[in-house]
């Protein structure tokens, strides 16, 4: 009698063993090598979809001095950023005053830790009184209650947990095991209160941000973006190709213009939306949005280009730049959130090295974590995310 | 494949990266139908499979010399491997194609008793989440066992014997109930 095990082996067998496939040779496996190895060189690190281009103000490094004393104005630089910053030598700062995830741990911004029962944590985020949690090479996303025991563990394709402003209510996707069938989910924070849930009119997506009871969700496959409501009443924000968040008290949306960039160049256009009139407030050609700052009047913007990363912060009403920085040559930004509205926490990755490192808005850095090994190739997941986000 | 040597001056007079080449040649002629196989079994999708497998070769090629272990060299070629597969998915500037029921080129093997069942059961496969589906292929495809598996994929012991366990629970309820062995003691 054949055991479940024993079909399941049969049937991928069946699959695949009696057929002749063609041998990549050698020649080919050194080639892609090459490129793979001029990549690594170059330390190119995305942060969304973006590619590419100019560089900034240069990086100012205050070893030993933390952001809060103010570092000195930078000086007119030459256009290079800063070359042989070892992510070890940078100084070791505070602790992220806000959520983040170190391994498997969620650390909560009071500092409390609590160990989840995953390996390699990707998302987490406090729900109904325990957590919801993503893990890596995973795609479901489980609730955990208060004891941290799993209540359910359902399918999902999208990405992303939104957390309103007030803090009290959250959302996130869920789907069929096949992606169909998207869907919001919306519920309270600390566990008071019910879920509603509202078909996603998206496939792979999930939410941004709440602009009071309805919630923008959007998806790096499918376009425009759309604002949810538990009526399930859906508004497509034409003007956007992506949204990556929003700032509820001006109802704002932050993302990438609509229209795909141009195949050669591959620049995109960052763009602000007023929510009420679904139309653009300003857009700027060549920059990635990323997030608001926690009292919204400021927005985040990245390029990244072969020597690094560059940021930019707009005003987000007007997008009048005030500030702009790169990030060292071989630092790779993998996740950045806004710590307060004067700082930003970035998952850096330089060579085969992570840490989360602390940057004023004038690139004066240090660190926020001890650093942790990481081997892109040997497959082990990054340890460090800032909560409730993931890992790009 | 299991060598002990590894290259160098000494190798019948080859230079040291000669001799390397040779001996990961001889590596890819001994190992790619099967590594493609797994790609395969991992995607869903035979160019997919093709591109990941050329990834994850290069990517081996390039650690190469740092693989003390020959005989480790197929846990290392798989991590890689399943990795790549899964950098598949979380690129979001690429557009994800679902999974397909295509096979490779030639038809699939099937024996007397397959009336549809390994359609079935592949149908299964497909829809399994990503960790679960890469312990399917490296359990019951590989036939790796439980610690090898665990180490391949970076997670503990415990979660492959969680998600073996929810791949059959989820082969169960959606195969007809023929392919039920607790069915055939009625």
């Amino acid at each position: 009698m054949s055991t479940p095990e024993d079909l399941f082996g049969d049937a991928l067998r069946a699959r695949v063993d009696h057929t002749e496939q063609p041998r990549t040779p050698l020649t080919e496996v050194v080639s892609t090598a090459h490129r793979i190895r001029r990549r690594r060189r170059i330390g190119t690190a995305a942060v969304s979809a973006v590619v590419l281009a100019v560089l900034a103000t240069p990086f100012v490094l205050t070893a030993g001095d933390g952001p809060d004393s103010a570092p000195a104005p930078a000086e007119p630089a030459p256009s290079v950023p800063p070359a042989d910053v070892r992510l070890a030598d940078v100084a070791l700062g505070a602790p992220p005053s806000l959520a983040w995830l170190d391994g498997s741990d969620y650390v909560a911004a009071d500092g409390t830790r609590t160990t989840l029962p995953f390996d390699a944590v990707t998302r987490a985020t406090p729900y109904a009184g325990g957590f919801l949690v993503t893990a890596f090479d995973d795609n479901q996303v489980t609730l955990l209650d208060s004891q941290l025991r799993e209540v359910s563990q359902r399918c999902y394709a999208g990405s992303g947990f939104a957390v309103s402003d007030d803090g009290l209510r959250t959302a996130y996707p869920t789907s069929r095991c096949d992606r169909s069938e998207p869907t919001l989910h919306v519920g309270a924070t600390s566990g008071d209160g019910d879920e509603w849930t509202a078909p996603m009119p998206l496939a792979d997506a999930g939410p941004v941000g709440f602009l009071g009871d309805r919630v923008v969700v959007s998806s790096f496959n499918q376009g425009p973006p759309a604002v949810v409501g538990p009526d399930g009443s859906v508004t497509t924000l034409d003007a956007l190709g992506i949204a990556t968040d929003v700032d509820e008290p001006r109802g704002l949306v932050a993302g990438r213009l609509a229209g795909d960039p141009s195949s050669e160049q591959m620049v995109p256009t960052g763009a602000v939306l007023d929510a009420s009139t679904g139309t653009a407030r300003w857009s700027m050609p060549g920059w990635s949005l990323q997030s608001f700052s926690p009292d919204g009047s400021l927005v985040l913007g990245a390029r990244a280009d072969a020597g690094g990363t560059s940021w930019a912060v707009f005003d987000s009403e007007t997008g009048e730049q005030r500030h702009e920085f790169a990030t060292p040559t071989g630092f790779g930004a993998f996740r950045v959130a806004w710590e307060d509205d004067e700082h930003l926490l970035m998952v850096i990755v330089q060579d085969r090295t992570e840490a989360i490192v602390r940057t004023t808005l004038d690139g004066a850095i240090e660190r926020a974590s001890d650093t942790a090994p990481y081997d892109e190739d040997g497959g082990q997941d990054r340890r460090f995310g800032i909560a409730p986000h993931d890992f790009p | 494949m299991h060598t002990t040597q590894r290259a160098g001056p000494e190798t019948g007079g080859m230079s040291r990266s000669q001799a390397r080449d040779a001996e990961f040649t001889a590596y890819l002629a001994a190992r790619q139908p099967s590594l493609l196989r797994t790609a395969y079994l991992l995607t869903g999708d035979r160019h997919q499979a093709e591109d990941v497998l050329q990834t994850a070769l290069a990517k081996l090629y390039l650690s190469w010399d740092k693989v003390r272990d020959r005989a480790a060299v197929d846990g290392y070629a798989r991590r890689i491997l399943v990795n790549e597969t899964t950098s598949l998915w979380r690129r979001p500037w690429k557009r994800r194609e679902h999974a397909t029921d295509r096979v490779p080129e030639g038809a699939p093997h099937h024996d007397a008793y397959d009336d549809g069942t390994g359609d079935a059961l592949w149908q299964v496969v497909q829809t399994l989440p990503r960790r679960a589906r890469a312990v399917v292929v490296l359990r019951y495809y590989e036939q790796l066992t439980e610690a090898e598996t665990a180490e391949v994929l970076g997670i503990t012991v415990g979660t492959v014997k969680s998600q073996t366990s929810r791949a059959l629970a989820t082969l169960r309820e959606r195969t007809p109930a023929e392919l039920d062995p607790r069915e055939e003691e009625r």
